[in-house]
């Protein structure tokens, strides 16, 4: 129980730090906000003139699909929180994981959460909020309590994921001395695959976005979810759970072979 | 006369490093030799389900084959200028980090020295992607014509480096004002994602949003040349827009100089 608290009070001490950081320069993070509805235009302009002579993307209404684009960049902005998932491989290689072992707190915990960047995180959840209500009285959608539960229990866990999936890629470092090659994996936002309904691809693509690069979970999951499109939302969200677990589990397994390989030079 | 040679030698030594900076983390090299086919194969997949769930050949007068090679060329063409695309980041931590006084001390202009030093940086990325570009895009193939669209190309996607060069020199300069950047980097960028092409073809917009981006640089960056590669432009039309790509290189560069000299007064590092 102490354990748990005490690394409890030390992401709260990192939340503490970074929104200090951020609130430094408060005109930037207004801009970041600004800057997040623009991104959402530009899903907006691409369904909308896109699909100019179709009203549906296989299943998907304009609707659905935008919900899609929506929770794709606000999973992004969210799971900054785990800023620190990004980093590791580089922290790997050049020897700073030094200072994270010599502390009573778990070594990847520390490592990962340090890096936090909180402003980036609000501005994913205030934006998310006001697109969501926009989105509400834009196309009519009534969205009941429940919908509403599973749908953000879906998108912290596809963020989650993302972050172990990561993380998994990252500890490549402690065999390889370059994780150059696995980088664009790492930056898996950059193939923009999270704007896309998981069910427009074929199996192995399905396979592949569930597991390689998890986007499905952060923005097809809880899309589903909000527009009430799965009758058993609970099986489909007991499946989050478990592939989250199968993922942590795996990296917790990686991560103590890989720390033993660990070598700090010059230290 | 002699000053102009040694000015010369000068930038030609700034690709030189460069290059060699580049040489040494070969790895990256080679990333870059797996990153672009992996994105071809993501766009494949992506845009054959889209054309497949919607049962058509072609949208907008884009054929899959198409819009697969307009999304990858633009790719390409921003992989070649990923150095030019770093600078709001670069000059930020310069300014920031106070690590400007460098060049202030030196006989080295600033931004010359990022513009050939991006050259240089740039060459073995040109080296994958311009190949690459003109292997994939040979379904445009039409003749002798289409030769001279990839020589135009080539000249267009050079004259498009230095608009984006300018255009991120420019965010990165306002650093001397805001002291953070990225906020405004990722709003302008984004916004101008949506005029350049980089969202979805200007053709598809409606046409006054057209028009707006005719007056903006970003179409220039990269949607131009991909547009000459794929022989959607007469000669003509060609040349007019080779022509705008330089009178935008000019207006920019003359901006880029004034908020320069009004920013470097702005300028202080500590300790020093």
């Amino acid at each position: 129980m102490n354990y748990l608290v005490k690394h409890i009070k030390v992401a709260i001490a990192f939340f503490k730090i970074s929104w200090k950081n951020s609130i430094e320069y408060m005109n930037d993070f207004a801009v970041l906000c600004v800057d997040f509805i623009v991104t959402i235009a530009s899903t907006i302009i691409f369904w909308r003139f896109l699909l100019v002579d179709y009203e549906k993307l296989g299943t998907w209404s304009m609707a659905g699909l935008i919900l899609i684009g929506i929770f794709g960049n606000a999973s992004w902005a969210i799971g900054e929180i785990f800023a620190g998932a990004w980093a590791l491989s580089g922290k790997i290689t050049e020897g700073r994981l030094d200072k994270y072992m010599c502390r009573p707190v778990n070594t990847l915990f520390s490592c990962v959460l340090e890096d936090m960047q909180v402003e980036e995180m609000i501005k994913g959840i205030l934006s998310l909020l006001i697109l969501l209500i926009w989105h509400g009285i834009k196309f009519d959608i009534a969205v009941n309590p429940a919908d509403v539960i599973y749908t953000i229990v879906s998108l912290v866990i596809g963020v989650i994921i993302v972050a172990i999936v990561r993380c998994l890629y990252s500890c490549s470092a402690f065999w390889f001395e370059n994780t150059e090659g696995l980088n664009f994996l790492v930056h898996m936002e950059d193939f923009g695959l999270e704007h896309y309904p998981l069910d427009i691809f074929n199996k192995t693509t399905k396979l592949v976005l569930l597991s390689i690069i998890p986007v499905g979970f952060v923005s097809y999951f809880p899309a589903m979810f909000y527009m009430h499109i799965i009758e058993k939302p609970y099986m489909y969200l007991l499946f989050e759970v478990i592939a989250m677990i199968i993922l942590a589990l795996a990296l917790h397994l990686i991560w103590k072979k890989g720390i033993k390989k660990y070598e700090a030079t010059g230290g | 006369m002699k000053q102009r040679v040694v000015d010369i030698k000068k930038h030609i030594s700034f690709m030189k490093i460069a290059k060699i900076n580049k040489k040494v983390f070969i790895p990256n090299y080679f990333n870059e030799l797996v990153v672009l086919p992996i994105r071809f194969l993501i766009l494949c997949i992506i845009w054959y389900a889209i054309y497949r769930v919607i049962e058509t050949d072609e949208i907008n007068g884009y054929s899959l084959w198409g819009m697969i090679l307009y999304y990858f060329v633009y790719a390409a063409i921003m992989h070649i200028t990923t150095y030019y695309r770093q600078l709001p980041y670069t000059v930020w931590n310069e300014i920031t980090r106070g690590e400007m006084s460098k060049f202030i001390c030196r006989p080295v202009s600033y931004i010359k020295y990022h513009f050939f030093y991006g050259l240089g940086y740039t060459y073995y990325s040109m080296l994958i992607c311009i190949p690459l570009t003109i292997i994939t895009s040979l379904y445009y193939y039409h003749g002798l014509d289409y030769v001279v669209h990839v020589l135009l190309f080539i000249i267009s996607v050079l004259l498009g480096a230095a608009v984006t060069f300018y255009v991120h020199i420019l965010i990165g300069f306002l650093t001397f004002w805001t002291e953070s950047v990225f906020g405004y980097r990722d709003f302008i960028l984004h916004l101008g994602a949506i005029f350049s092409g980089g969202i979805i073809p200007l053709t598809f917009l409606p046409v006054f949003l057209q028009k707006i981006s005719l007056f903006l640089p970003f179409r220039y960056m990269i949607y131009e040349p991909i547009c000459i590669l794929f022989g959607n432009y007469s000669m003509v039309n060609i040349c007019a827009v080779i022509v705008s790509q330089i009178l935008c290189i000019i207006v920019l560069g003359i901006v880029t100089g004034i908020v320069w000299s009004l920013g470097i007064r702005r300028y202080e590092a500590q300790g020093g």
